[in-house]
Order: C-alpha cells, then structure tokens, then sequence
C-alpha cells in the first residue's frame, strides 16, 4: 500500500494505492493524522480510484478519520470509488457519514461552496 | 472437481494480504466472477485478521487456513488456538467489537455472512477457534 498526499487550500487530499486492511490502515491513519494536525486541516478527501481491496478493518479507519473530521467541523469525503468496494461501505454505513463526489474538482467545489455560505 | 488445501501462516497482519491471495488463487479453478473472488477475499481478511487481533493479539502464533472445493463449492476454514470466543452469538453482532479503541468497526462477522453462503462459528475459549465459511461458485454450477 502506498498513500500519495497532498494539501489543497484547506484540505488535505490522500490517494490510497493498493490494500486496505488491517495491516495498512495503521499506517494510513498514523500519516493522515500527522498531516491533518500538523497543518491544522479541516477537511479530508479520500480518492479510492487505486483501492483494489477493502475490509472492515478499512471501514474501522475511514470511521476514526470521520471522528477527528468532524470534531473540527470540517467535512470527509470520498471520491473516485469503483464498484468492488462500494458494497462493503454501503453496507457499513460510511455513505451516511462521508460525501460522494465523482472526481477531485467536484469535491473542492462543494467544499468552496460550503464554506461560501 | 474435487480439491483440497491446507496453509500454516503466522499471526503477523503482513500475512493477511497472503492468505486471502492464497485461497483466491485456490479457488480460481472453479472460474468465479471478480466480484465472487472479492467476496471470498474479504471473508478470508476478516477471519484472519480476527485471528491475530482477537485471538493472539501477538505475533507469533500459528494460523491455519484450510480449503476445499467440493464440486461447486468452496469451503475455508480459518483455525486459531488462542484465547477464543466466550459468547460467540454476541460476537456476531454487527457493530459489536471488544477492542473499540482500536477503531475496530465490528463489522467482521457481518461482512463474512453477507459475503458468503454459510459461516459457521466454532470456539472452545483457551483451545481452539474454528471459523467455516461456505461460498457457491455459481458459474461453476453449469459445467
């Protein structure tokens, strides 16, 4: 698994590349969080376009992240999600926490809007 | 066509990744559907990786994974010898999870039953936990 990073005004944008289980979410959470604090972030944008796998344990770590997100009023969102794993996060209820957006300009639009109002 | 496996791994989260390629690569001959083989891979992460964080909770015990295709069947069984299961109905529970800390969802249990056909959950607290797991191949039924 390989997570590629990057900070977009006030949000910080993280493609998972590769395997979310067990094994690698404490990786993903241990480097998001350290971005998210260190650079006072408020929302987060998952791009799951080159996330072959999931499990619970990826359910698990997408709920912690939502915890930290919304503690600082800031909003999560995934992008990009393909079929094969949109059962395990319907099914786990993520869709009700985080937003959907097709693609990353759809997401900063939105955010921009949010924060507009 | 009549098949069988059996695979000794590690309690180390590094090998959950193996196991669940192990056995999909197993179950490839009976030809399943990419969403079928998602199914499959799944269940096995969930009651591997309930095997090292519930059952060892260390690094250096054994797993057994065993697997069998009976027609157009495939049948895994995950095996571990720690600490086990006291309430195993509890345990199934969705949401249900005894390491919340850990930001465990538990979703486990319910993820393996809605992947697959049957699961079947065995423990003896102290001995053994046995979790048996039965997924019909359904493109391999008209062959």
């Amino acid at each position: 698994m390989e997570l590629k990073t990057k900070i977009i005004e006030d949000s910080l944008y993280v493609k998972i590349i590769g395997e979310l289980d067990h094994h690698t979410s404490e990786d993903i959470r241990n480097q998001v969080d350290s971005l998210l604090t260190s650079n006072n972030l408020k929302n987060v944008i998952f791009d799951l376009s080159q996330m072959n796998f999931m499990d619970s344990s990826g359910v698990g770590m997408f709920m912690g992240r939502y915890k930290k997100i919304k503690s600082k009023n800031g909003v999560p969102i995934m992008i990009n999600i393909h079929n094969s794993n949109r059962r395990l996060l319907q099914m786990s209820g993520l869709f009700n926490i985080y937003k959907e957006y097709a693609n990353l300009d759809k997401a900063l639009i939105a955010i921009r809007g949010e924060e507009d109002e | 066509m009549n098949n069988r496996m059996k695979l000794e791994i590690l309690s180390k989260s590094d090998n959950e990744s193996f196991a669940r390629v192990v056995v999909s690569a197993f179950a490839a001959k009976l030809d399943p559907t990419i969403e079928e083989i998602t199914d499959i891979k799944t269940a096995v992460s969930e009651a591997v990786t309930n095997s090292i964080i519930h059952g060892y909770n260390r690094d250096d015990e054994v797993i057994h994974i065993t697997c069998e295709i009976d027609k157009n069947t495939v049948i895994i069984e995950v095996i571990d010898y720690g600490v086990g299961i006291k309430d195993v109905e509890k345990a199934r529970e969705p949401l249900f999870t005894s390491k919340p800390e850990m930001e465990r969802s538990g979703m486990g249990f319910t993820v393996m039953e809605s992947f697959m056909d049957e699961v079947e959950v065995k423990s003896i607290p102290g001995v053994e936990t046995r979790v048996k797991m039965k997924k019909m191949i359904n493109s391999a039924m008209n062959r």
